[in-house]
């Protein structure tokens, strides 16, 4: 596989031996480094890249390089990177920030909104170091919005940062304004062309070319310095007995020179490189298998080798020398030749390559070069029946972009593609999604009856099936899982044990559903037999949540174990992840909770919460936000608890309000693990509840009555409860035995106590549910110290007070989720200017006060909000809704 | 609703230096090519100004040094090409 994407983007490029030497220019850059900005401004081939790189290597602070593409203009992209490039410099860099990109809406940040640049400026001014921020190929960002952020850098600036713009066009920013403060160092053409000297040093030394002085300063006056024509000039006279031949038809020639040259390399070149160049010129990245293909030739390996020792614009993209790609201009100009020399071939190789990149499982590049030749045919096939390929992608935002770029008058009579469409969509876009699918449905209902029809048919009614589940509509959701089941051809194993498994996991969606088990080991069948490990590991995170809703833990924790054995296999094998581990990850992280291992499970619900953002999987991700949030709460960091599930509510109620009342529902349980009790947050999350309750909510509310002292309304609740509830809802069961032990304990009916009590132990022991005891806390303790003495369940019991004396005292954090003390009028006033760009003077002016006066205010909003400067206050109160 | 964007064609003439192959038109959005002491004239018309910062961007992805740019009449269009 071509390296990840992400990392070529972050890497700098690998020097290349044989570089001319450039001491002026590196002191030249030098000098600006006390200044806001460096910028290297020049067209292509003039060493831009080669020199930021070699300064940076050599400047002696520390850089983060960020290497632009046109997907990039993209706000939530472009700041996605920019944020891990920072964390090259500084590991662990604003997790916060990616966490806010990772939940965004693409609209929010169309413009990117004030407050999150001023979270971005202040957490770059955080990082310990000075350090050198890079964005090479700047010019590709057009869209303004983006041009907005390194300019609100450059305005805000952190003064430990220093931005380094290399690009082909000026930024659009007033640069004179910065000439005249001296803030900004330019390093432009004039100073990039290669001096005669630098020429001399290149030509003979670099190309062994042994030209004469003459020679040299005819090269170097007719390229103008320019390092791209003196390359291709050096190339054209490698090995050719006579090079003033060349030279003096170069002076002679009014040809554009790279257009003349080109040919001259080319034609120097024995045929078969030649061949090999023009035909791999369509190629973005390239590795030998990829050439192979495309050239319908078996050396290529050699031949790549060969054009990197030569100095043939070949760049490495790995150090493993796997994977390469031309340097633009020598491509662009390749390309252009292969269109003058074989018309027509152009689209042909780029479905070659499409058909290359499919071959070996990579369809999303095979989507790119489909795409590429216009072949929108080539496009419907490969995602025909193979939608949920695209899933296990790391880039799906881009996939989205990329079937979106395709007019939708050619897509109209192309359902799979429009089904693709929905799928991608699916995750935070419903609305569109149903439009789509309306679209392609009404398109197939007109089709005649075919095998075809029905197929699609089938794949439909799973789109729709996987939209309905994704919200919690039970009703919807199996009903077309049944359709699907129906439609689909008995062959699509993979398609139909995804679907099956949405059925499976939406009977489930209330606890323990007996009819749901058996479709899901059908589907895990079904994903076994397709021998696909991303269904299998799919199909196995539903199974595993069937097992836990029934209460089986541990088989739920093999069946989420055996998917992760399938997913390491895969990586060692494909040396690709699959993202939809995340679920199996976010299911373990739940039952180590369960079995009073927090590490482990803070462990996995991070790695979980890092691929489901990055797959763009929001139930999932909410999944991961309830378990950390859960262990940060046990593990008394309320606040950043609260942060945590905040953020998984939010995202809930993007989903529907069955997940946000889930999440509410944890928030709570989580809140009342707390000793003492904060109530008034409690019942300011419970007021989110409608009264149509399912048990949860009901049973919470007994647990809020039992620890504010009222036993006899929680026991009566909890009956209620249990009257209600049918045999089989045993997960449920557990804990409502828990709470009617501490109840009846507190009314003073021991021997009732020990008889729910002693339920509960003989429920929970086979599956060693410890949480459920340890998070009711010292009444708990009491009680089973009780059980000991009676010898009920007695190593189990013994277990429990064993982690009960070892989660003694926790260290308690203060509590600062409640609003905070009432804020005067005043005080929201300086708030409200606070998050403006106004400075203390300026916000005494408006308030017609003393400077002091604002200044006070502002050191209690920040008492009161917990905040210790002025972006942690706004970011703060933008969280209370107070801005 | 559309039609209100419907612009006519505009043509523009850009002189680059260096002579380019007539063969390179299709690569500058079918702009016609013709040569003219030592410089390339591309003679076309664009859609809108999107397209024409289009052409720009290739010119200077390619090296090439921009010497003018002007609006041309359409008969100059069909005289050149």
């Amino acid at each position: 596989m071509p390296p990840s994407f992400l990392l070529t983007k972050l890497q700098l490029p690998a020097l290349r031996p044989g570089l001319v030497p450039r001491p002026r220019l590196l002191k030249q850059l030098n000098t600006g480094l006390d200044g806001k900005l460096t910028l290297v401004s020049a067209s292509t081939g003039f060493g831009k890249t080669t020199l930021a790189s070699e300064w940076l290597r050599q400047c002696g602070r520390p850089f983060a390089w960020l290497a632009l593409d046109e997907l990039d203009n993209d706000p939530l992209r472009f700041l996605t990177y920019l944020v891990r490039t920072i964390q090259t410099v500084q590991p662990g860099f604003g997790a916060d920030l990616l966490e806010t990109l990772g939940a965004a809406n693409p609209q929010d940040f169309d413009p990117v909104p004030i407050h999150f640049l001023e979270m971005l400026a202040a957490e770059i001014a955080a990082v310990s170091t000075p350090f050198l921020l890079a964005l090479d190929d700047y010019h590709v960002i057009v869209r303004p919005v983006i041009q907005a952020v390194p300019q609100f850098l450059l305005n805000h600036q952190p003064e430990n940062i220093h931005l380094v713009l290399v690009s082909r066009t000026d930024p659009p920013w007033p640069l004179g304004r910065m000439r005249a403060c001296s803030e900004i160092n330019e390093i432009r053409t004039a100073d990039l062309r290669f001096t005669p000297r630098e020429a001399a040093e290149f030509l003979n030394n670099c190309m062994r070319l042994g030209l004469t002085e003459q020679a040299i300063s005819v090269l170097e006056s007719r390229t103008e310095g320019w390092i791209a024509g003196l390359q291709l000039a050096a190339l054209s006279m490698q090995g050719q007995p006579n090079p003033q031949v060349i030279i003096t038809s170069l002076a002679g020639s009014h040809r554009f020179i790279a257009d003349y040259l080109i040919q001259e390399v080319l034609e120097k070149q024995i045929p078969d490189v030649q061949d090999f160049l023009l035909k791999t010129s369509v190629l973005d990245q390239m590795n030998a298998a990829l050439c192979d293909e495309v050239t319908c030739r078996s050396n290529s390996q050699a031949t790549l080798l060969q054009l990197e020792q030569s100095n043939l614009f070949l760049l490495p993209l790995d150090q493993e020398r796997n994977w390469y790609r031309y340097h633009h201009l020598f491509s662009d100009l390749l390309r252009i030749k292969l269109g003058q020399v074989h018309p027509g071939l152009t689209t042909e190789l780029q479905r070659r390559a499409a058909v290359w990149h499919s071959s070996q499982g990579r369809r999303l590049e095979s989507l790119h070069y489909a795409l590429e030749a216009g072949d929108i045919q080539m496009a419907e096939r490969l995602v025909a029946g193979n939608i949920f390929l695209l899933f296990n992608h790391d880039e799906v935002g881009a996939a989205v972009r990329k079937l979106e770029a395709i007019p939708v008058s050619m897509v109209i009579d192309k359902p799979w593609l429009g089904i693709a469409r929905a799928y991608l969509l699916g995750n935070n876009q419903f609305q569109k999604s149903y439009q789509i699918l309306e679209t392609v449905a009404a398109n197939v209902e007109n089709m005649p009856e075919s095998a075809e029809k029905g197929r699609l048919r089938g794949h439909l009614e799973a789109a729709w099936a996987d939209i309905y589940g994704l919200q919690g509509d039970v009703a919807n959701t199996v009903y077309h899982a049944q359709q699907a089941e129906i439609w689909l051809p008995p062959e699509e194993v993979e398609m139909r044990a995804a679907n099956l498994a949405q059925w499976g996991d939406i009977l489930s969606k209330d606890g323990y559903n007996p009819d749901a088990m058996p479709i899901l080991e059908h589907a895990l069948e079904l994903a076994l037999q397709a021998d696909r490990p991303h269904s299998v590991v799919m199909v196995s995170a539903a199974l595993a949540m069937g097992h836990l809703s029934a209460g089986r833990l541990r088989e739920a924790h093999q069946v989420c174990q055996q998917a992760l054995t399938v997913t390491d296999d895969y990586q060692r094998r494909a040396g690709q992840e699959i993202l939809a581990v995340a679920m199996n990850y976010a299911i373990l992280a739940r039952i180590y909770i369960e079995w009073d291992e927090m590490e482990k499970s803070s462990q996995l619900g991070f790695k979980g919460l890092a691929l489901s953002e990055r797959l763009g999987q929001i139930g999932t991700e909410v999944m991961c936000r309830n378990y950390l949030g859960h262990t940060l709460m046990f593990q008394a960091d309320p606040t950043q608890a609260m942060q945590v599930y905040r953020r998984a509510q939010e995202l809930a109620a993007n989903i529907s309000p069955w997940v946000e009342q889930m999440v509410v529902s944890l928030i709570v349980d989580g809140l009342l693990d707390r000793e003492p009790l904060d109530e008034t947050a409690v019942r300011e999350h419970l007021r989110v509840y409608d009264e149509g309750q399912t048990e949860y909510p009901l049973m919470l509310k007994a647990r809020l009555l039992l620890k504010t002292g009222q036993p006899a309304a929680a026991l009566e609740a909890l009956n209620k409860v249990l009257a209600g509830m049918s045999e089989s809802v045993a997960r449920l069961a557990v804990r409502v035995h828990v709470f009617r032990a501490l109840a009846l304990q507190a009314i003073g009916d021991e021997a009732s106590a020990m008889a729910a009590l002693t339920q509960a132990l003989t429920l929970s022991e086979p599956e060693n549910r410890m949480m459920t005891f340890l998070r009711e806390g010292r009444a708990m303790e009491k009680l089973l110290r009780l059980a000991e003495r009676q010898a009920i369940c007695p190593n189990f019991t013994r277990r429990l007070l064993a982690a009960f004396a070892q989660h003694v005292n926790p260290v308690e954090k203060p509590m600062t989720i409640a609003l905070p003390e009432p804020f005067s009028k005043r005080e929201l006033e300086v708030l409200r200017l606070l998050a403006t760009d106004l400075d203390a003077p300026e916000i005494a002016e408006k308030l017609v006060v003393s400077t002091n006066t604002v200044r006070t205010h502002v050191k209690s909003l920040y008492r009161k909000l917990n905040a210790h400067n002025r972006y942690a206050a706004i970011a703060r109160a933008r969280e209370l809704k107070l801005l | 609703m559309l039609s209100s964007f419907n612009q006519e064609p505009i043509c523009y003439q850009i002189r680059v230096r260096g002579q380019l192959d007539p063969r390179w038109s299709d690569w500058f959005d079918e702009f016609a090519i013709t040569n003219q002491a030592g410089d390339s004239l591309l003679t076309g018309a664009v859609p809108d100004q999107a397209a024409l910062h289009g052409v720009l961007a290739r010119i200077r992805d390619l090296g090439l040094t921009l010497v003018s740019i002007q609006p041309a009449g359409k008969n100059e269009t069909q005289s050149s090409s």
